[in-house]
C-alpha cells in the first residue's frame, strides 16, 4: 500500500520529529515544504540564530522563520559584517527578531548595544539578558532617555553582568523586574547605597549573586528588608551569629563563605526554614559533631555543599539530600560505605580536591550497589595515595558490579598508577551522555603510561555506548578514529591533542554523528595547508570566525551542520 | 468488566471489554460526557478508523491494558526510541499504509501509548536516512524549488543547538 506521508497531519508529524535531535531535525527540513513548516516550529525554541553565521543578507530579508532566541557574538569594532547584519535585522524589521526571548551579547560600543538591544527587544519579549560588558554605560548614553521610554527593558527578569560602575543605579531604573540578577565581578568596589536602591527598585528580585564582593554586616542588614529574596550567594567575612538570625529567615538557598562558625550558627541555619540549598565554607573547626549531625538532617534541605569540617560519621539517614558536594575530604572505603547508605536518594555527587586513602573499586561498587538514582558524578582522583589490590575488600566480583542506569554525567580527574584499573573495565553506564575524563601526569609519565591511557579511555567508553560528548586529554589520533567509528551517538568532542589538523580529518571521516569539535591548546596553528584547506572546502566548511585578543584565540570553522573550533 | 460495542467506519461491530475500550480517551469522552450509557446494548460510532486498523488497536489495547498510565514526568523524560517492546516492536512489523493508518486512529482516539510507539517506529525508519533517502523511503514529493531548498540549507546554517 502507498502512502503519501507527507499528508499526515502536523501534530502527528510534531509527535514524530520529537525523538530527533536539532542536527537530525535540520535534515528533515530539507524532505519537503510541509516537513519544514513544520521542523522549524519545533525547533523554534531549542535553537540559536547565531548572527555571526548569517552568511547572506538577502536570504536573511527573505526569511520567514520565527526564533526566539539569537545570539550575538563577542563584537569588536572590526566585526564590520556582523554589524551590518544587526543594522539590517533593525531596519529591515524582519520577522523573526519579535519573540527573542534570551540573548546573549558582548560589546564594548555604548552606542551600538543600545541598537542592538532596540533590534532585540523591539516587542518587549526578552526576558533573559547576558551582557559581557565591562560597563552598562549605555543606560547612561542621551539616546537611551531620549528614544525610550522606562518600559525599553522591563521584559528582561534575568541579568548577568560582568562587573558594575557608578552606573549601577541604572539598572535599578531601566531592569524593573528582574528576578535573577547575577554580577560576576564587583572588585569589592560596590556602593552600599547603590544595592540598597538595586534591591528597593527591584521588589521582584529572588535570586541575588555577587562575586567577589564581601558582604560586611551593613551589607547582610540589607537582606533584613527585602523579603522577597529567596536565593542569595555572597562572601561573607567575620560574621556573627545575629546577622544569620535576623536577616536570612526567608531564604531558600544561601551560599556562603566564612571565617568561624560556631554551634549557635548552625542552629540558626537549621531553623531556616524554606532552606533547600546551603554551600558554605568555615575555617575555625568549632563545631560540635551533633550540630553537624542535625544539619545533615535537617529537613527540607536537598543540597549541599560543605567540606571537611562538616563531616562526622553518618550513623543516621538524610534521604533528603539529593546533591552533595564534599570539598577537601579524607575519604576511604568505609567512608564511602557509610555515606552512600545514608543518602540513598543522591542524584548529583561530587568529589573535589580529596584525598583518597587505599581506595579500591569498592567505592564505585558501593555507589553502584546504593546510589540507584544518582545521574551526576564527578570523582576527582588525583590525589588518591595508593590504590588497593586487595580484591577480598571488594563487594562483589568486579564483572558482577551493577550498573548505574540512571548515570548520565562523569567526570573524573585520576592517576594512572594509583586508580583501580576495574573503574574503566567495570564501571558501567548504559545511558551514560557525558563524560570528561583526564590523567594528571608529569611529562615523563606521559611517555611512559601514554598505551594504558588509551587502552583505559577504549575500555571505559565499550561499557558505555550512549556517550553523546567527550571531553579527553592525551589521546592518540588512532584512538580518536577508534572512539569515532564505535560511539554511533558521540555528537560532541573536546580534545586535546598534539596534532589537530590530523584529528579533524580523523573525526570527520570516521564519525557521521559528530557535530562540534573542539581542539584546545593549539593558539600556535596559524598556517592551513592546502591539503587542509581543499579538506574543509569539499566539506563545505567556512571560517566563520577568528578571534584574537589579550584574553581569546579562537578559530571557529562551521558548515555542513559541523562546527569546529581551534582554542587556546 | 462489562462489555461495550464498536462500529468501525465500514460498518463492522466490535464487542469488546469495557477496560479495553476505556484505553482509548475518545471513547472514554464518549461514554463520560456524551450520554451513552455503558449499561445498555449502545453502539459507540468511530467513523474514522476502519476495520482492519480496529482491529490491530483492540489487539494493541487488549496486550497493554493493564499498563500504568502515562505520567507528566514520562514527557519531560529524554524521547527515546531504542526502548520498543519486543511485543510492540513484533506487532508494529505492518507495512507503511497500516502503520499510517494506526497513528491517525492512534491520533484520533487518543491512545498516547500507540501513538508513542507507531511514531517511535515512524522515527527509527527515518534515522540515518539522507533528506533523499527519506522522500523515497514514504512516497514524499520534493516541493522545494532550488532556490527554496538553498534557503533552507542556508537558514540551517545559521543556527545552533541551545
Amino acid at each position: 500500500m502507498s502512502v503519501n506521508w507527507s499528508i499526515l497531519p502536523n501534530q502527528n508529524l510534531q509527535s514524530i520529529f520529537q525523538y530527533f535531535s536539532v542536527i537530525e531535525a535540520k535534515s528533515l527540513s530539507l524532505v519537503c515544504r510541509n516537513w519544514r513548516t513544520e521542523v522549524d516550529f519545533y525547533l523554534k525554541d531549542k535553537i540559536w540564530l547565531c548572527v555571526d553565521r548569517v552568511t547572506d543578507l538577502e536570504y536573511l530579508a527573505k526569511s520567514v522563520r520565527r526564533f526566539e532566541s539569537l545570539k550575538i557574538p563577542f563584537l569588536n569594532p572590526y566585526c564590520e559584517y556582523i554589524l551590518k547584519v544587526i543594522r539590517t535585522l533593525n531596519e529591515r524589521k524582519l520577522r523573526y527578531v519579535n519573540a527573542v526571548k534570551e540573548a546573549h551579547v558582548s560589546y564594548e560600543d555604548s552606542k551600538e548595544l543600545l541598537n542592538l538591544l532596540k533590534t532585540v527587544n523591539r516587542d518587549g519579549t526578552l526576558s533573559t539578558l547576558h551582557l559581557n560588558l565591562d560597563q552598562p554605560e549605555f543606560l547612561d548614553l542621551p539616546e537611551t532617555n531620549a528614544d525610550l521610554n522606562d518600559n525599553f527593558l522591563r521584559s528582561v527578569e534575568t541579568l548577568n553582568i560582568e562587573s558594575v560602575s557608578e552606573n549601577f543605579h541604572l539598572i535599578s531604573k531601566y531592569f524593573r523586574n528582574l528576578k535573577t540578577l547575577e554580577i560576576k565581578d564587583v572588585e569589592n568596589e560596590l556602593d552600599l547605597k547603590l544595592v540598597k536602591t538595586l534591591l528597593n527598585a527591584n521588589l521582584a528580585l529572588q535570586n541575588f549573586t555577587i562575586k567577589g564582593y564581601t558582604f560586611d554586616v551593613n551589607t547582610f542588614d540589607l537582606l533584613r528588608h527585602h523579603k522577597h529574596l529567596k536565593k542569595v550567594k555572597v562572601n561573607i567575612d567575620g560574621i556573627e551569629d545575629i546577622y544569620l538570625k535576623n536577616y536570612t529567615s526567608h531564604l531558600d538557598s544561601l551560599d556562603f563563605e566564612v571565617c568561624k562558625l560556631l554551634d549557635d550558627d548552625f542552629r540558626i541555619i537549621r531553623n531556616i526554614r524554606e532552606l533547600k540549598e546551603l554551600s558554605m565554607s568555615f575555617h575555625h573547626d568549632l563545631v560540635s559533631e551533633h550540630s553537624i549531625k542535625e544539619l545533615w538532617r535537617k529537613k527540607n534541605l536537598s543540597s549541599l555543599t560543605v567540606d571537611t569540617k562538616c563531616w562526622f560519621s553518618m550513623d543516621f539517614k538524610a534521604p533528603q539530600l539529593t546533591s552533595l558536594v564534599l570539598n577537601k575530604m579524607s575519604i576511604d572505603n568505609y567512608f564511602m560505605e557509610v555515606l552512600t547508605k545514608s543518602t540513598p536518594n543522591m542524584k548529583t555527587f561530587k568529589l573535589l580536591d580529596t584525598v583518597f586513602f587505599k581506595m579500591s573499586f569498592r567505592v564505585i561498587q558501593e555507589m553502584a550497589d546504593n546510589w540507584k538514582s544518582l545521574e551526576h558524578l564527578d570523582l576527582d582522583l588525583l590525589q588518591n595515595l595508593q590504590s588497593m589490590e586487595e580484591e577480598k575488600r571488594l563487594k562483589y566480583e568486579p564483572s558482577m558490579t551493577p550498573p548505574f542506569e540512571k548515570l548520565q554525567t562523569l567526570v573524573m580527574g585520576c592517576r594512572v598508577v594509583t586508580t583501580p584499573k576495574e573503574i574503566f573495565h567495570n564501571l558501567k553506564a548504559p545511558n551514560l551522555k557525558e563524560l570528561c575524563l583526564w590523567f594528571g601526569l608529569t611529562m615523563i609519565e606521559v611517555e611512559i603510561e601514554l598505551t594504558t591511557i588509551n587502552n583505559y579511555i577504549l575500555e571505559i567508553t565499550k561499557n558505555t555506548p550512549n556517550i553523546e560528548s567527550l571531553e579527553l586529554r592525551d589521546i592518540r589520533s588512532e584512538t580518536v578514529v577508534q572512539l569515532c567509528r564505535e560511539l554511533g551517538k558521540l555528537k560532541s568532542l573536546y580534545l586535546d591533542v598534539p596534532s589537530p589538523l590530523a584529528t579533524v580529518k580523523d573525526v570527520l571521516e570516521n564519525s557521521s554523528s559528530v557535530n562540534s569539535l573542539r581542539i584546545n591548546n593549539c593558539s600556535e596553528v596559524t598556517y592551513f595547508p592546502d591539503d587542509f584547506k581543499n579538506f574543509l572546502f569539499e566539506r563545505r566548511i567556512k571560517l566563520v570566525h577568528s578571534i584574537y585578543d589579550e584574553w581569546t584565540a579562537e578559530r571557529r570553522f562551521y558548515g555542513d551542520n559541523v562546527e569546529i573550533i581551534f582554542g587556546e | 468488566m462489562p462489555n461495550i460495542k464498536l462500529q468501525s467506519s465500514d460498518g463492522e461491530i466490535f464487542d469488546t471489554s469495557l477496560d479495553i475500550a476505556l484505553c482509548s480517551l475518545t471513547i472514554k469522552t464518549m461514554i463520560d460526557d456524551c450520554g451513552i450509557d455503558e449499561g445498555e446494548d449502545t453502539v459507540v460510532p468511530l467513523p474514522n478508523v476502519n476495520s482492519t486498523i480496529l482491529r490491530k488497536v483492540l489487539t494493541w489495547a487488549q496486550y497493554h491494558k493493564d499498563d500504568p498510565q502515562p505520567t507528566e514526568d514520562d514527557d519531560s523524560k529524554e524521547k527515546r526510541t531504542d526502548d520498543i517492546s519486543s511485543w510492540d516492536a513484533d506487532f508494529l512489523k505492518v507495512d507503511q499504509g497500516t502503520l499510517f493508518e494506526l497513528i491517525l486512529a492512534a491520533n484520533y482516539l487518543d491512545i498516547k501509548g500507540l501513538l508513542d510507539v507507531t511514531c517511535k517506529t515512524v522515527a527509527n525508519m527515518i534515522k540515518g536516512k539522507t533528506p533523499e533517502e527519506i522522500r523515497k523511503t514514504f512516497n514524499i514529493k520534493n516541493d522545494f524549488t532550488p532556490a527554496e531548498e538553498e534557503q533552507v540549507r542556508k537558514e540551517n546554517e545559521w543556527c545552533e543547538e541551545k
